[in-house]
Formats: structure tokens, sequence, C-alpha cells
């Protein structure tokens, strides 16, 4: 099931309605786990056979590590191969059968393993992580373990972060559910401002620009203006995809008394690259640091893998360097099985290892100048539109080949084009900016008035409107949903 | 949204805040009263003021009289420029204005239209030209969104409205809420989008959003966002209207019977003041046939009732259409729509809208049925080839290529194929690959080759059979009823095939012309001598023109009521043929009977050209245009031009009568002669040109091309590629041909677009065959007779160097700017395709 289909909205009401008045915490939860595989089986319940699955095995592999810490190792590290194992078989089956297969099997074989049509299940990547972070909180005993089994389910399986985030961590979570959660007028509303928000954000401003980016993007004669013009929109589009269904997540949940974590903030208006992840997709970049790059620059068994030849020393900035890269390309691959995702995350490795070798040459008073916001955020907004372009691009010789373009050789023609792209960003923009500013400067302001019920039903009210104008009969699946 | 909570002011900070009840009250009346706000009832009906719509029209209506109005639906809105109909009707040019009402309107509008907003003003056209498909035309009972445009038009529904069509009462609340909510929308993305282009360009000229739409189509073609009705396309139906129609309840009602329809009212109207009603069906982008949406009984009919009302008809739906005159699938653009209007008043001319005779009846399509005499055959191949692999061997069916056409072959290999390939009595199965290393029991065209993979290596002998099978007893238009499963009218050696057509009506004039078209197969054994097909139409022989692919015949019969035959028959050791088209006409109306969905190819044998011979001693049909040469003569080309560009090369004994046709464009609205007309026209040393389905050709010394005993080739060039570039306010594309000193002007009016200036010119070039690394060619530009640039520019460098005008020539500065190529004979063929200004 998909937020943005006409089902939810009643299968969400009949949850809430019963939700409420449920008198206990298990009961809410029992009621939570019920409603969430309804959520994920609703299309297939083989698909639940999976996710439990994946679930019940990281609560075994935290029981057994809580019980044999000697071989907490083992253990986490056999649950993690497993997990990975599970993950890439899925995700990267079709680029197996396409590439690989061909060349190492006969055409009847390809052809039968090809039958076999594994598809990637609905938010593997995500429930992946989820799961596997609270085993590795287990043994890091940042999270005391679950006996009860209810409790880690709701976990893993809890419906409006499941698909597609965000990522969250036990200790964020538990302390949450075991307490009953008891209803509150102003979080409800709030809850369902902010999903409104979120459905906002993604019909009216992904859903639109997408025909027009894919159209860019599909054209055989696409010219410099064209290109970037339609990437400009393309960052906008899976922003808005993005960010509008981590709104609706996190609004739903607030609805429902559980508070999940911010996934986006306003990562278009980061100076530094380092900046730029520690607001783009906050709980995957925080997961990927918690669990891969800081293990990799700091663990002793890590360091002797990494030690420098001949040397017997580990140097931290070549580890850290090496981390990184390897944090980046895993990101790449998390995103998609294509060699230009690895691309993709080479290019962000190159771009923060830049940022930081640079950063650390310049004089102190430069680096803490803090005034230098207006030159550098829309620089680096610069070399964001080429990750966002790298991203959109179906191969690489399409990457290269666009990025060869001749910002001269343009007609008449693809420049009105261009042109007519860029005043769709900004009408994409407009509502975005316009959150921005209510966020940092009016929104304060219509609350210490006491403006926020009027501030709230007006804003709901456009917000709704604007959703039933700009609805297709079909809605597009959220960008998100693929990875 | 924020989950910050607010920052905490000074004391001295605290402002005034509104008591909690009024901020509830607040809260709730707003949206009550953007409720009540987007619910309200429209304003326009039987007591309300006139819409803004129609208050326009009435402006329009009084601002003068009119000889030719125009209304319809958007098809007449976009299609029908109504001053380059003025012009091209008459000299003084006529007064016409348009009524048309785009966003879905019907018969009942246009009824409604020309009742209050035409003839309630005091106008009194001589000519009322409709343009409509006849689906809209069929409409009687409408959906909600056709009705809300009556509803903005009428204020007194009348006798025949109410009858027909009026319903009262208001659509549902929320349904106008929700309309109104997406108009807004709607209008806001245009805004954004078109905006700036607009403001960019100006005053004058087309708005805005007309040129996102033109450069649109111009760089994605025929499909792009705007082709799906969204927003930003004038005229198109507005996402508002079809989400309405979506969600509404109420269908649109057609009428059972053409004497249903609102066409009779309407003739009656007009006629009864004093005027001629011309019902002009539009063309639409390959593949959207409006035709389909009416039952072909009904077209017939309709067609039959306007020549008993003395309407005009005009059934533009088969016009050939370069796709780059589309706005979207249904729509011409800009350029499209003035090459069509212009046609368009040709034709109005040809059935004498404008005189005072009765107008030339519509030339009904007949019923058809086909039956076969004769028994099918084996196809039997030229050769049998096997291969190292015994699963495999390759069949030769010289001619067999076109059914590897693209279109055809994504049928022929996985739905059905009109060849049947046995081992024994057991049949293979068509596939799109036939892999090898094993015995599959596949098939696969590949050009005149078919692939075969046996089921058995040792297996029976392999049988070959043309699939028999007719499709039923056609009433529509088009041969197959299932344009999936297209039936081919096979032919076989010593069988024949029989049309049979039935006209209850008599067609007005004493004859017309049947044109018949006929491709061919070559089994083994067929020698030229013994396999020249029989024609015979009403009995009487027909004589077939040999053609590159086959034959074709244009005979003038009799018009008759009675039903009559045409019988195509092959003999015994003679061709598989296969009727591709059967089109009957008169005065100017043409009407397909057969029509195969696919263009014969050519074999190509060799890489980079192939000779094949067709020549068709063809004197110029009598009335052509053409004079001042004696003759031209004309071969059947093997496929269409495609807009402006070809492939074909022509030979005089061997020799290249011209290098590559050059571009000399003319605006009719039948795609570009990719030719140099001139050539032909004028004495000129030869040439060739292609346009349509033949190639013109003029010897090189201009005598006689059909009797100067010199053998003439068509040559097929599969190296040239076609480039399809343009610049609205640039001229034309043009080559230079190696040593050509070649002249291309940039006009002074055309440089009003421009905000400041030309202080820079980026040439846009393309060749075929790489030039040397040191090609140049000499750029000299001038305007006003002032130098602005002379210098050697490498070819290779054409596309990447700015070419600097000093000084600039700014915009109120008179004067053409010419730009003055002269390229070395050593150079190759090089064509300018289009030009950046540096503004």
């Amino acid at each position: 099931m998909s937020f943005l289909q006409p089902e939810f909205a009643g299968f969400f009401a009949v949850v809430c309605a019963v939700y409420w008045v449920l008198p206990a915490a298990r009961w809410q939860n029992v009621w939570l786990l019920l409603a969430s595989w309804l959520f994920y089986g609703w299309v297939s319940p083989v698909l639940l056979v999976l996710l439990l699955s994946v679930t019940l095995a990281n609560y075994g592999a935290a029981r057994l590590i809580d019980r044999f810490p000697a071989r907490g190792g083992q253990i986490l590290g056999a649950l993690t191969a497993a997990s990975v194992a599970n993950l890439a078989v899925f995700k990267y089956f079709g680029w197996f059968t396409a590439e690989i297969a061909p060349k190492f099997f006969s055409p009847e074989r390809t052809a039968a393993i090809d039958a076999l049509h594994v598809v990637m299940p609905l938010g593997l990547s995500f429930y992946t992580f989820h799961n596997l972070s609270y085993s590795i909180d287990v043994r890091r005993k940042a999270v005391a373990v679950r006996t009860d089994v209810l409790d880690v389910l709701l976990f893993g399986s809890y419906f409006p972060q499941l698909v597609a985030g965000p990522i969250e961590r036990a200790e964020h979570i538990f302390p949450q559910i075991d307490k009953k959660r008891s209803f509150e007028a102003t979080r409800f509303l709030s809850g369902l401002a902010l999903a409104l928000w979120g459905a906002f954000q993604k019909v009216v401003i992904a859903d639109t620009l997408a025909p027009y980016v894919d159209l860019i993007f599909g054209a055989d004669h696409a010219s410099w203006a064209m290109i970037w013009a339609g990437t400009l929109g393309f960052a906008l589009q899976v922003l808005a995809d993005f960010a509008g269904y981590t709104a609706i997540a996190r609004g739903t949940s607030r609805m429902l008394g559980i508070e999940l974590v911010e996934n986006f903030n306003h990562p278009y208006l980061a100076a530094t690259p380092t900046e730029f992840w520690q607001r783009w997709h906050i709980s995957l970049s925080s997961w990927l640091r918690d669990y891969v790059y800081f293990p990799l620059c700091f663990s002793r068994s890590v360091q002797r893998w990494l030690t420098i030849p001949g040397t017997g020393k580990w140097r931290p900035s070549a580890n850290s360097a090496r981390a990184l890269l390897i944090t980046m390309l895993l990101s790449g691959l998390w995103h998609g099985s294509t060699p230009k995702f690895l691309l993709w995350g080479l290019y962000h490795f190159v771009l923060i290892t830049t940022y930081i070798t640079v950063e650390r040459r310049l004089p102190k008073h430069l680096r803490d100048a803090g005034g230098w916001r207006w030159l550098t955020v829309p620089l680096m907004f610069c070399w964001t539109l080429v990750s966002m372009l790298i991203w959109r691009e179906p191969t690489a010789a399409r990457i290269a080949e666009h990025l060869k373009l001749n910002p001269f050789a343009e007609n008449a023609d693809q420049l009105i084009v261009a042109t007519s792209m860029l005043g769709l960003c900004a009408y994409a923009a407009a509502p975005l900016l316009f959150a921005l500013a209510w966020e940092r400067w009016l929104g304060p302001r219509v609350t210490h008035r006491g403006l926020q019920p009027v501030a709230w039903s007006v804003g709901c009210t456009a917000m709704a409107l604007a959703i039933l104008a700009s609805a297709q009969a079909q809605p597009s699946a959220f960008v998100y949903f693929q990875f | 949204m924020s989950d910050q909570p607010p920052p905490t002011l000074a004391p001295q900070q605290r402002v005034a805040r509104l008591p909690r009840w009024s901020a509830l009250v607040a809260a709730t009346l707003l949206p009550t009263l953007a409720a009540f706000a987007l619910m309200r009832p429209p304003d326009v009906g039987s007591d309300g003021p006139p819409s803004e719509v129609a208050a326009a029209m009435d402006q329009r209506a009084r601002a003068g009289p009119a000889d030719v109005v125009i209304v319809g639906d958007s098809s007449a809105e976009l299609d029908l420029n109504a001053d380059v109909l003025s012009d091209a009707l008459g000299d003084p040019p006529l007064r016409t204005v348009s009524f048309a009402r785009s966003g879905g309107s019907t018969a009942p509008v246009w009824y409604t239209i020309l009742r209050d907003r035409v003839y309630a003003n005091g106008l009194h056209p001589r000519l009322v030209v409709l343009g409509a498909y006849l689906s809209a035309l069929s409409a009687v009972g409408l959906d909600d969104d056709e009705y809300a445009l009556l509803r903005e038009q009428v204020n007194a529904p009348d006798a025949l409205l109410s009858e027909k069509t009026w319903r009262g009462g208001h659509p549902p609340a929320w349904e106008l809420a929700l309309d109104r909510v997406k108009s807004r929308r709607s209008a806001l993305l245009t805004t954004f989008r078109s905006g700036l282009v607009g403001w960019w360009y100006g005053d004058g000229g087309p708005s805005g959003s007309e040129r996102v739409t033109v450069a649109s189509t111009a760089v994605f073609g025929g499909v792009h966002a705007d082709a799906q009705g969204q927003d930003g396309v004038p005229g198109a139906q507005s996402n508002a209207t079809r989400a309405v129609s979506a969600t509404s309840a109420a269908k649109h009602v057609p009428a059972t019977s053409p004497a249903e329809t609102y066409l009779p009212a309407l003739a009656a109207m007009v006629a009864e003041h004093g005027g001629r009603l011309v019902l002009v069906v539009p063309p639409s982008a390959a593949g959207d046939d409006p035709k389909k949406h009416v039952s072909a009984e009904f077209a017939r009919g309709m067609a039959q009732l306007a020549g008993q009302l003395g309407v005009g008809w005009l059934d533009e739906t088969d016009r050939a259409t370069d796709p780059a005159d589309f706005a979207d699938s249904r729509h011409l653009n800009t350029r499209g729509a003035q090459k069509y209007t212009r046609a368009i008043a040709d034709r109005l001319q040809d059935i004498g809208a404008l005189g005072t005779g009765s107008l030339a009846a519509p030339l009904l399509p007949p019923i058809v049925s086909v039956a076969r005499e004769g028994e099918a055959s084996d196809f039997t191949p030229t050769a049998l080839t096997p291969s190292a692999d015994p699963c495999r061997t390759t069949a030769h069916f010289p001619g067999l290529g076109f059914l590897s056409d693209d279109g055809l072959h994504a049928v022929t290999s996985t739905v059905h194929s009109p060849l049947i390939v046995e081992e024994g009595t057991a049949p293979l199965a068509p596939s799109t690959d036939v892999p090898d290393q094993s015995c599959w029991g596949f098939y696969q065209f590949a050009g005149d080759d078919v692939a075969i993979s046996r089921q058995h290596a040792d297996g029976p002998p392999l049988r070959f059979r043309l699939d028999p099978s007719l499709p039923a007893a056609p009433l529509a238009i088009d041969a197959a009823p299932d344009p999936t499963l297209p039936g081919i009218y096979w032919v076989y050696p010593g069988t024949a095939l029989v049309w049979t057509f039935e006209s209850p009506w008599t067609p007005p004039d004493p004859t017309y012309d049947v044109d018949i078209e006929v491709l061919r197969v070559d089994p083994a054994g067929a020698t030229d001598d013994e396999a020249v097909p029989e024609l015979t139409i009403m009995g009487q022989p027909a004589t077939l023109l040999t053609t590159a692919t086959g034959y074709r015949a244009h005979v003038a019969v009799p018009s008759t009521s009675a039903p009559w035959s045409l019988r195509l028959s092959s003999p015994a050791r003679g061709h598989y043929l296969i009727v591709r088209e059967v089109t009957l006409s008169q005065g100017g109306q043409r009407v397909r009977v057969v029509r195969q969905p696919f263009w014969p190819r050519i074999n190509v044998v060799e890489k980079g050209a192939v000779a094949f011979t067709g020549r068709t001693p063809e004197p110029l049909p009598v009335g052509t245009v053409y004079s001042g040469k004696p003759s031209t003569m004309w071969m059947a080309a093997p496929f269409p031009d495609t807009a402006g560009c070809s492939q074909l090369r022509v030979t005089e004994n061997g020799h290249l009568l011209t290098r590559y046709p050059r571009v000399d464009a003319y605006d009719v609205f039948d795609p570009m002669a990719p030719g140099n007309h001139k050539v032909l026209m004028f004495p000129s040393g030869g040439g060739a040109e292609h346009v349509g389905n033949r190639v013109w050709v003029s010897a090189s010394d201009d005598s006689d091309a059909a009797s100067n005993g010199r053998s003439y080739q068509i040559v097929y060039d599969g190296e040239r590629k076609c480039w399809h570039r343009e610049c609205p306010f640039c001229p034309d594309r043009a080559w230079a041909d190696p040593g050509d000193h070649l002249t291309l002007t940039l006009p002074a009016d055309a440089r009003q677009p421009l905000r400041a200036g030309v202080y820079g010119l980026m040439l846009n070039a393309v060749w075929d065959v790489d030039p040397a690394p040191d090609a140049t060619v000499h750029v000299h530009i001038e305007a006003a007779g002032v130098a602005r640039y002379d210098a050697d520019v490498p070819v290779a460098e054409l596309n990447a160097r700015e070419l600097p005008i000093r000084p600039p020539l700014r915009r109120g500065d008179p004067g053409d700017l010419d730009i003055i190529v002269d390229s070395p004979a050593e150079n190759p063929a090089i064509l300018f395709t289009a030009y950046g200004v540096q503004d």
C-alpha cells in the first residue's frame, strides 16, 4: 500500500480510531503491529514472510549476542553477512541476469535463471538496515536486548517508516513504545499538517516536475541549457519526492504519538560537502557513519587490515580516506546496482576529500569565518547538481555525453525549452522557499501572536486544494521506492 | 510543520494575541468561506449574464461584417488560421472571423454559437466552415464538461436544444469547486512555464505559451508533455475539464443515426441566412484516427446526409502530414496551421464553396467485399542455404524484405505471421531471435531472408505457405478491421483476388478515378515475361505500370450505383502480389478503400549504395504547374521522402545527376520537396527531386528524359543521414556543395525578436563525409554594404566557433545580413542547418 492511495486514508482512519481507544501500551503495540503487517502485505502476503524472517533473525541474533557475549562478534558477523547477502540477491538479481549470467552460462541456463523472476521487495533496503541497527546496538550495548519479541517485531515492521524510511534506531523507538501514548489534539493536528505537507511536496511539486524532467533526459538532442535546467528540476523533484514521503511518514507517526527522526534539513542550503550529508537523507548517512565509517576508521582489527605494509603503522588520514571511500561506494551501491551509482558514490568521495584537504590548508581566520555562506551555499549547490546529473542519467556514457555539451551550441527552441523548465523549477521552488521562510521567520511570529489555528486552517486548506488540483488519475511511485 | 519551538521574545516585544475562541472561529470560518466561494453556482445560464467567452465572441461579431465564419472545436480554433484563410480565399481578402471554441466543444455548442453569437449579432457570412471530428458532430446529449461549455453560451434554450440536449440545473457543487481549483492551477503553471519566454520576446507574435509549445514540438518531436493535453497548450482540453469528466457520472450521448445529429439544424440555419456550410474533418498525427470513434457506417451516413443537405464535405483525415507540423497528437502548431489553412482554402475553391452553383457532393466510400479465386499455393524460396549448424538454414525470398518492416515485423514475429513455415506438418513459431547451437523450432525475418532453426536437425523437409486467411468483409475504410492483425491481400501465382464495390449512391460526376498500388515478391522460377499480372475493372482490362517494387494503375471508370468489381490475377508462374492501396477519387475528393499498414523497403544488398532500375517513361500529367521545359520524367520511388530529406540519388548513364538533392522548401501543405524544384521548372543542367513516392528527373542537357535514350537509375545511399533542425527566425537550411558559393540571408524583419542586435553568429553545420583536418570554408558576412566578418573558418570548428560581427548589426539598423560561404572543391557537402545569434 502507498500513502497516496485512497485506500490508505480509510486504512489509517480505522487504525487511528481503534488505536486511541486502546487502554494500554501493549494493546496499542499489538494493534500497530497488525496494522503494519496489513499495510505491508496489502499487495502480496508473500512479502510478509521475508519481512518476518529479517525481523526474527535480528531478534534471535540479539538474544544470542546477549547470551553469548564472547561470540557476539561472530554472531553479528554472520547476521550481517546473511542480511547483506539477502539484500544483494534481490537488489542485483536483475543486473546479474542481464550482464553477468550471459557471459558465464549457456542461454538455456540464463533463461532458466531469468525465469525465476526475482523482484526486489519494497522497502527491503530500508528495513534490512533498520533491523540490523538493533542487533549492532545490542552488541555495542547501546541498547538493552529485548526479550519480548513483540517489541522487536513492531520496531522492525512499523508501517509509517517501513518502506522508505527514515531508518530509525532502537534507542529512539523503544522508549516511545514502552509507554502508553495519550491523545493530544495539538500533536495530532501537527502530524496531520506535516503529512499534508508531505503529500503536497510529492503531488504538487515532484509529480508536476517528473514528466518534464523525463522528457528532457529522454531527448535525443538536448542542449547544455536544457540538461542543466532539467537537472535542477530533477534535484527539486527528488528532494520533494523523498522529503515528501518522509514528511508523510513522520506526520502519520506523530498522529499515532510516535516521533520519527528528521531525514532532511534543507540539504540545498549546505555550504560544504560534509554539511550536505548532515542534511540529506540524515538517517542513512548517520547509519553509514555509525556502522560503517567509524568502525573502518577506528576498529583495531580493521586498522590491522589497513596498516601500511612494511611500516606497521596506520595513518589516520589515509585510513579515514579509505573508510570514507568504502562508505561512499557502499552508499552508491545501496542506491542502485549499475556502475553509475558507484560513480555517484565516488564523486561524493572526491568532493568531500577535496573539501577537507582545501579546508585544512585555509588560514584559521578564514576557516572559522561564517560570513561566506552567500558564496559557499550556491557553490555547493552547483556541485550537488553535478551529482544529481550522475544520478539521473541512465548510463555513464550519457553522463559523459552531457557533460561535454557545448554551452554555446544552442538553438532558440532549445533555449525556450530550457527557460520553460526554469520557470517550472521556480513554480516548484516557491512553496519550498515559503516553507523555509515559515520555519525560520514567519511561523514563530504567527505562533507567538496566537494565530496558529488560523494559519493551520489556511495552510491545510490551501495544501489540500492544491493536492486535489494537481493529483493525477494514477499517482506515480515515490522515487526512493526503487531502492 | 516545524518541530522547533517559537522563539522567546522579551516582555516588551510581546504583542496582543487573539482570544482563543476568536482564533478557533477564524480557523473554521476561513475554510468554510473558501468552500462557499468555490462551490457557488455558475453565473451563466438561463438567468444570468453572458460569460466572458460569450461576451468576447459578441464583441468580435460586432467588430464588422464577416464573409467567412469558422466554428468548431479546438481543431478549428488551432488548425484553421482566420487571417491566412482570409488572404487565401480571394483577392481582395475575404474577412474571416473565428468563433471556434476549444476545450471539447460539440455540436450543440456550435449550434448555439451560430444562433446567439453570429446571427443574433447581425452577421450574415457567405460561408460557414465547421471544423470538427465526426465524433463531436455526433454528440447530442453532453457530459458535464461539454455541458459547461454549452452553459457558457446559452441564454435561452430553444425547442431543439430543449429536446435534444438541455438538462437544466447545475453540476454538483464539488465538481464545480474542483473544476475551478484545477483551472487556477493550470493558469498558474502556464504563467510560470511561459511567462519568462513571453516577457523575453516581448509583445507581438506568438504568445509565450505558443512559443513554448512550438519549441517543445521541435525539440521533442510529436511526443511531449504538451501532447498529453497538459497545461500550457492553448486550446487543448484542460486538466480541469478532463478531470471533471473523469469523475462525472454523465456520459456523452451520441446520436444513433445521422439524422439525429445537429447537422440538419446547422445546415438549415446557415441556409436560412443565405450562407453555405462546409464541414472540414481535420487531419491528425499518425496513429490517432478519429474516424475510429464513429463507425464506418455512421461516417458514410453522415457524408450522404451532408450531400443531401447541400453541405460541403472535406474529409482531411487521410491527408499526409509532417509530424513536425503538430503541436500534439491532434492539433497543428502555428506553422502547420498556416500550411493546412492554405490547402483548405484551395479545397474550398475546388468544391465551389464561394460560388453560386451547387457544392460538389461528397464522395462516399463504397461497401467493399473481397473474394479469392483459385487455391493458395506453396511459397517457394529462390534459395535454401544450410549452415554448419545442422539445425539452421536460411530461406531467400527476393522482395520479401518489406515484411521485415519494423511495424509489421513486430506483429508478424510475435503475434501473427503471414508466412507459415512448417517442418513436415509441424508449424514453426515466428520469433524475434533465433539463437544458435540448438534446434529451437523458430523462424525470423531478416530482410529478404528468413532465418530458420528447425525442430529436428534431420527432420522432414521445410514447407512455406502464405496465410490464406482473409479478413472479414470490411465495411470500414481500412483494409483490416483489427489493426493488431493486419490482413494482407495476397494474390498467389495462379490465383486472383476480386474486389466488389457497392455504392448505393451514384457518385455525382460521370467518372471517377481508381488508383491501385501493388507490391510483388518474386518466387523461384518466375521471369518477368511471364509474370505480368492482369487487372480488370468493371470487366475491362486495365494497364498496370511497372514500378520498382511492383505495379500501379490509374483508371477512370464511369460512375455507377450498380455493384462493380476489380479483379487482379497473377499467372501460374508469376509473382506473389500484395494489394497495398486502392483509392477512389473524384473532383479533388478521395476515398481510400484499401490500405496496408506498411511501406515497402529496398533490399540493400551491399553497404553504401545499391542500384536498382526503375524507369517509367511517364510524361507529366496534364495540368501541372511546371512550365518552361519540354518534359520532365518521374520514376516511382521505393519509399516516400522523409519530410525534407531524401536518401535517394539519381544517375544518368551511370553518372550522378546530382550529388544530393538540395532543399528548397516552399510553403504548401504536402511534405516539403527535398530537392531543388527550380531544377525541374527551368533549364538547369540536370537534377532530381524526391517528392512523396516519385523521383522527378531532369536530364543533364535539359532534353526529354523520357525519350533521350539514356538510362536513369535511382541509387539508394544508406550512408546518408537526414537532419531536421530548425531555427524559428533563421533562414531555411541549405547545402554548400564542393565548390559552391552559397549565400544565406538573415532578413531584417527576422531580427525583430532580438533585443539588442547581432553581435555574433554561430553557424551550425553537419556533413556526412568527414572533411580533411585542415579543411576550411571562407565566410564573408555583410549588411547594408558594410563588411562585418571575413575569414577562413575550419570546417571542424564550424559548430564551436562564434563569429564576431563587427561592427554589430543593431536591432534598428536596416538591411539584411548576408552570410556568404565559399566552400572549396575538395570539401565534402556541408549542410547548414541553423544559426545561433549572439544578441
